[in-house]
């Protein structure tokens, strides 16, 4: 095939099915402190879709609530607008990101380990204080551009997937051969199509290259915990490979030892709760 | 010898140990969970930024097999 740009995947972006008009409101929501917190739970309301995932995880042994969270407005309550709010995404991006059927490539694994990422994402924010709502956000979505080329360009992305089993290799590092970009790339381009903020966007397109990043940014943690995802396979895949993992960036985050085992037991602990999200 | 910092993994060989008391079955499934880790960071292990994470996590899950 000829290589095709950046520019025409993501104009072609537009032939995956939309995504719901609410998603949308949220991420614009990201961006303000003054939301309207009745409006959106009653919008969220009315995507019976999005709702329903929503008020399953809420209501999962994960956050193990004594009382039934029966609508959105209550989950907002009990849950508070964070969560919600990356509930709500999660849920909408498995919506309108089928993910197509490419040979090697299977979604159910590529959302386990979004998932993992965005649970070790978590975890490290908690050890590092810092807000939970952004990395949960990146790290669920950091490889977005790589469905997005499956969706896309299905026979392709099965070749460059065959020739990364075949001489065992990343298939991060052969994206740029086959496609002229990678899926880190792809993602930022993405991110920014939908408005996301920039600090995610930019989170998305250099996980896999955090040096080029101020220390503890937000990249950083999200390229330690793909890393941790990948180390505790939540993604389920029989031969995955852990990436590399940038020192300097990993220096500059600061996690002790101590941390670092609590951050593992805290991901995998979480884990089985919050993959009803994906079910 | 410089001391230890505080990022510093324990010595890279304690995690892959199991206790001398280790009845035989829990010593195995430790060196299957070291070789299964060790298979994952086939292509990183050795890096120093994978270092303390690839130590943790053979813990971690040798930790799983009691």
């Amino acid at each position: 095939m000829s290589r095709p740009s950046l520019a025409e995947l993501t104009g072609q972006i537009r032939q995956l099915p939309a995504m719901p008009l609410i998603a949308l409101e949220v991420i614009r929501s990201l961006q303000h402190s003054d939301v309207d917190v009745e409006g959106l739970a009653r919008r969220i309301a009315q995507d019976q879709a999005i709702a329903a995932r929503v008020l399953r995880v809420a209501n999962s042994p994960f956050y193990g609530l004594q009382k039934r969270v029966a609508s959105i407005h209550d989950a907002i309550v009990v849950l508070g607008l964070a969560a919600v709010r990356s509930l709500v995404l999660a849920a909408s991006m498995l919506t309108c990101l089928p993910g197509g059927s490419a040979r090697g490539f299977s979604r159910d694994a590529f959302w386990r380990h979004g998932l993992g990422t965005a649970l070790a994402a978590q975890a490290l924010a908690r050890v590092l204080q810092r807000p939970a709502e952004p990395v949960f956000i990146a790290g669920l979505l950091h490889d977005i551009g790589r469905l997005a080329m499956v969706s896309l360009y299905p026979e392709p992305y099965a070749a460059m997937q065959d020739q990364a089993v075949r001489e065992d290799l990343p298939p991060s590092l052969l994206e740029a051969g086959h496609f002229g970009f990678d899926h880190a790339e792809a993602g930022a381009s993405l991110a920014t199509l939908w408005n996301f903020p920039p600090a995610i966007a930019d989170a998305i397109g250099r996980h896999h290259t955090p040096g080029e990043c101020p220390p503890g940014s937000l990249a950083g943690i999200i390229h330690y915990a793909d890393a941790i995802a990948r180390a505790l396979e939540l993604d389920g895949e029989p031969d995955g490979q852990v990436p590399h993992l940038d020192q300097a960036t990993i220096d500059g985050l600061g996690v002790s030892w101590e941390q670092l085992n609590g951050v593992l037991e805290d991901t995998a602990s979480r884990f089985e709760s919050c993959r009803l999200m994906l079910g | 010898m410089s001391e230890p910092r505080p990022l510093d993994p324990p010595s890279p060989e304690a995690p892959v140990e199991s206790s001398p008391a280790a009845p035989d079955g829990l010593a195995r499934q430790h060196e299957a969970v070291h070789q299964r880790v060790m298979r994952l960071f086939r292509h990183t292990a050795g890096e120093p930024g994978s270092d303390a994470l690839l130590h943790a996590v053979i813990r971690f899950r040798q930790e799983q097999c009691r």
